[in-house]
């Protein structure tokens, strides 16, 4: 059953949210240098990469 | 030891939106780098996702004015019989002048088109949309003639159903596509969450394992 423009709308608002939640937490820890978890960093690159426009290219040449 | 140069480079690489960065240049980020990291990997989704809605919300406006028209298209009971002179016909100049009404504020170019085409069986019809119109003082273009309900129906009322039916088509390929790239969105986002939690956790460790 599809969802509504109008359910969708408010997902992305919700996703929005937790964004700008991500965003306030990670101002937070100041200028601090973090060791990045690669499998996420990767996780997000084939989430948002799969179906990106074809301008967004691959972020990481893979050792 | 200094970290403003290590700092400085990873907030650049970060935020190059350009490809082969070696990931294991990644191993080391400032939060703000993360940050420009991961809004340049949504841009992508957002762009696409915007399109999208777009595109949903105009089939919408446009199946909208076609569910109107089809109600108000009204050739009658009986026959229609077509004079082809230009005083009379006023059933046909009615149903054009919807016809054409309809096109003038449909959004979709084809649906457009497919609306005028009809209109034109009907009147000469003159100008494009947002400004198509025809002349209400001349003849029409139908042959004259008498003209079953049956006939008028497959001229006209049938093919308007047909191009509602194509826009809705087109319409739940759209939604299935703009949901999937939601979804796609929603791990990213979950993907973003986590990366904080890691980030945070990492913070408390380093804290707790202070003056031990």
């Amino acid at each position: 059953m599809h969802k509504t423009i109008e359910e969708l709308q408010s997902e992305l608002r919700a996703q929005d949210e937790a964004l700008a939640a991500a965003k306030e937490q990670l101002a937070a820890f100041g200028d601090i240098q973090f060791q990045m978890p690669t499998e996420l960093l990767e996780q997000l690159d084939d989430a948002c990469i799969a179906q990106a426009s074809p301008t967004i290219q691959l972020g990481a040449v893979r050792a | 030891m200094d970290h403003s140069n290590i700092q400085h480079k990873n907030v650049n690489l970060a935020q190059q939106v350009l490809v082969n960065v070696d990931m294991a240049s990644f191993s080391y980020l400032t939060p703000d780098a993360l940050m420009n990291y991961c809004a340049t990997r949504l841009r992508g989704l957002d762009d696409q996702i915007q399109t999208k809605f777009e595109k949903q919300q105009t089939a919408n406006h446009d199946s909208a004015i076609l569910a109107t028209l089809q109600g108000d298209l009204n050739f009658g009971h009986d026959d229609l019989t077509v004079s082809g002179k230009s005083t009379e016909d006023g059933t046909i100049k009615a149903a054009a002048a919807k016809l054409i009404d309809a096109a003038n504020h449909v959004s979709d170019p084809a649906t457009q088109q497919a609306l005028l085409t009809l209109a034109g069986k009907l009147v000469t019809v003159t100008g494009t949309p947002p400004s198509a119109s025809y002349n209400p003082n001349a003849s029409v273009a139908l042959a004259a003639g008498t003209y079953s309900v049956s006939a008028m129906s497959t001229m006209i009322s049938q093919p308007v159903a047909g191009i509602q039916k194509d826009l809705n088509s087109g319409s739940e390929l759209d939604m299935i596509k703009l949901q999937a790239l939601m979804s796609q969105r929603q791990t990213a986002v979950s993907t973003v969450t986590q990366m904080v939690q890691a980030l945070g956790e990492q913070l408390n460790k380093i804290a707790g394992n202070i003056g031990h």
